[in-house]
């Protein structure tokens, strides 16, 4: 494909599409790109400019609708919720004196998430437990936290390990009853029973 | 049976208001099949404004073709350097009246602001 730095870098942008619509649409997209970027040339270098700007404001837009619009309502419903639960374990964290309470609500949320979304349950791990670090960190950066270490901001990153190593185990855990749930409910439903 | 009937598509009333882009791909279709770039430039000339975004334009042309109101065709038999890889698309029998039940409700719209004296009133086109 002989396409110029300028295409090979909006190709590039395309993966914010998801993968289905880039495989339908991305040659389109690039070719009408380069279309109009020719034209848009041809008007003088600030309407140049003005494309450019404009073809990739309309491309985070459009890519987050397309993504939007192509979640299933599973997505809609628990995304929102993955975040409420990693807040939730945050405030734990921080009012909570022993840290056996964060990782119960860590494993518990976790466990809900997953056993409801099942499929990819290690996204609702991933959004469940970067709050707290990152609130450790800002709250560090205001001033809020305790004292410092040689490493501040890199000892409080590293919470997000054994944070996502709960969450992880809690929402496979969740994945795989809502599995063995599935697979005990088959037989009786359908289909003849072995003799 | 019109395309409509026979895909059982739901009455073209409930699909309106259209956004700006559906609206402005609509027109652009409505003269006859294209390809995107001309869509595009149609809509842009149709819409007097910026033209819309190669990713404004497959994003709705895609919302579009799942809603039954444009679907692809094969279009002209061309011979130049993009012959056979262009991907056209055509208005359908559902989305022409989808867009006529929009054009109807501008049409109201603008006889109430003509009412209440915010439109001027249609000039007599010489012929």
């Amino acid at each position: 494909m002989n396409e110029d730095p300028a295409a090979r870098l909006y190709r590039l942008g395309l993966r914010a599409f998801s993968r289905e619509f880039r495989e339908r649409y991305a040659d389109e997209l690039v070719r009408v790109f380069g279309e109009a970027r020719r034209a848009a040339r041809r008007a003088g270098p600030w309407a140049a400019l003005k494309y450019q700007a404009r073809v990739w404001v309309d491309l985070a837009v459009s890519a987050g609708h397309e993504r939007f619009s192509s979640m299933n309502r599973t997505t809609i419903v628990l995304a929102p919720a993955a975040v409420a639960c990693g807040l939730l374990a945050t405030w734990v964290d921080f009012h909570a004196t022993e840290v056996q309470a964060t990782l119960l609500v860590f494993l518990v949320t976790s466990f809900i998430l997953g056993f409801a979304g099942p499929k990819g349950a290690w996204r609702w791990a991933l959004v469940v437990a970067v709050w707290l670090p990152a609130a450790q960190m800002l709250a560090f950066a205001l001033r809020h936290a305790g004292p410092a270490s040689a490493h501040p901001y890199w000892s409080r990153l590293a919470i997000l390990l054994p944070a996502l190593g709960a969450c992880l185990l809690g929402a496979y855990a969740g994945a795989l009853v809502r599995l063995l749930f599935r697979g005990a409910a088959r037989p009786t439903g359908a289909g003849p029973t072995p003799e | 049976m019109s395309e409509a009937q026979s895909t059982g598509n739901p009455d073209p009333a409930g699909l309106v208001p259209l956004t700006p882009a559906v609206l402005a791909i609509l027109l652009a279709l409505a003269d006859g099949e294209k390809h995107g770039y001309a869509i595009m430039q149609a809509a842009a000339a149709a819409g007097g404004g910026a033209p819309m975004g190669p990713g404004t334009l497959y994003g709705s042309l895609d919302r579009m073709l799942r809603a039954r109101l444009v679907a692809e065709s094969d279009g002209p038999d061309e011979t130049g350097g993009h012959a056979g890889s262009r991907r056209y698309y055509r208005l359908t029998e559902f989305g022409r009246r989808v867009l006529q039940a929009e054009i109807r409700r501008l049409e109201q719209t603008l006889a109430l602001a003509r009412r209440k004296k915010l439109a001027g009133r249609r000039r007599a086109v010489a012929s």
